[in-house]
């Protein structure tokens, strides 16, 4: 249906992609590109597959914190925490993950309602985050994998 | 792929989910299912929108966009209101695997449009009664 691509695992293809150079084809690029200057493609890839993940790992954090506070969302944050499990494996190149949080925490409310509100926040920023990542990446394929994991963010906060 | 290979392949797909939708729509009542009839009816003009966007997309490229075939093969079993949710969401899950292909195949303001619309369709299967899914459109990922 949409052409001959063939990928071997997940891993490896989403590996290559963001550490290989992206081949022009006769896509349209934006005007704004410099076309003198080499473009570091593959650099750029590499900070933004590190950049969402580490978005992905705090939300992580946040409802780790919200599963311990909440018995009764514990159900919904498991499901979530195993979309984001796989979401990361997906973009799990090898190399070693930062330590460091891309943010500073945010503690869960004491409140179930308010929880439960800070849950679908956070779930919709990371998936506007994640899309916002799919528009920069040079490769088609972190492009698509990135949209999908925004798509599945997106259906999340809709449930 | 090229930009525009991916762009008619989404049209064509459109073409179809037009179709679909009509038929879906032929299955239900707005008297004993408005939520579901208002909702297909929604859905439709969706798919209408996109399809003329998406031959903006191709004419502006200076390329004919491709035409919707005389008639596609629908489902035929449609008697209820589960089994037009049920075929609804088939529908919709492969526009998503469209779209995120047209989300590899572009950039700039086109691969935005792709990522959007990609999202939409993944909601629209939530919006339909289906489940979750961990990798819309991709599912070779999960």
């Amino acid at each position: 249906m949409f052409g001959s691509r063939v990928l071997t695992t997940r891993r490896t293809a989403l590996a290559i992609a963001a550490s290989t150079p992206f081949l022009l084809s006769a896509c349209d690029l934006d005007a704004a590109r410099d076309q003198t200057l080499p473009t570091p493609t593959a650099e750029v890839d590499a900070d933004l597959v590190a950049s969402a993940r580490r978005a992905i790992d705090d939300v992580i954090t946040f409802l780790t914190a919200v599963s311990l506070q909440h018995r009764p969302l514990r159900a919904e944050v498991a499901s979530l925490l195993a979309m984001h499990a796989a979401h990361l494996e997906a973009l799990d190149d090898g190399s070693e993950s930062e330590a460091e949080s891309s943010s500073q925490p945010v503690l869960p409310s004491s409140g179930l309602p308010q929880a439960r509100a800070q849950i679908r926040t956070r779930e919709a920023t990371l998936a506007e985050t994640l899309a916002d990542a799919a528009r920069r990446a040079d490769s088609g394929d972190l492009g698509r994998a990135l949209a999908s994991m925004a798509a599945a963010g997106a259906q999340r906060v809709q449930v | 792929m090229t930009t525009l290979t991916s762009l008619q392949a989404a049209l064509a797909g459109e073409h179809a989910a037009l179709f679909l939708y009509g038929v879906y729509g032929a299955h239900t009542s707005a008297s004993a299912d408005p939520a579901l009839f208002e909702l297909v009816s929604l859905l439709y003009r969706t798919h209408r929108g996109r399809r003329d966007q998406l031959r903006t997309m191709i004419s502006d490229r200076a390329a004919v966009p491709v035409a919707a075939q005389p008639t596609y093969q629908g489902p035929t079993a449609l008697g209820s209101a589960a089994a037009v949710s049920r075929h609804c969401i088939a529908t919709e899950d492969r526009c998503a695997e469209i779209y995120a292909a047209l989300v590899a195949n572009t950039a700039g303001s086109e691969r935005a449009w792709a990522i959007a619309t990609l999202s939409e369709a993944a909601t629209a299967r939530i919006l339909l009664g289906g489940r979750p899914q961990m990798f819309p459109g991709a599912p070779e990922l999960a």
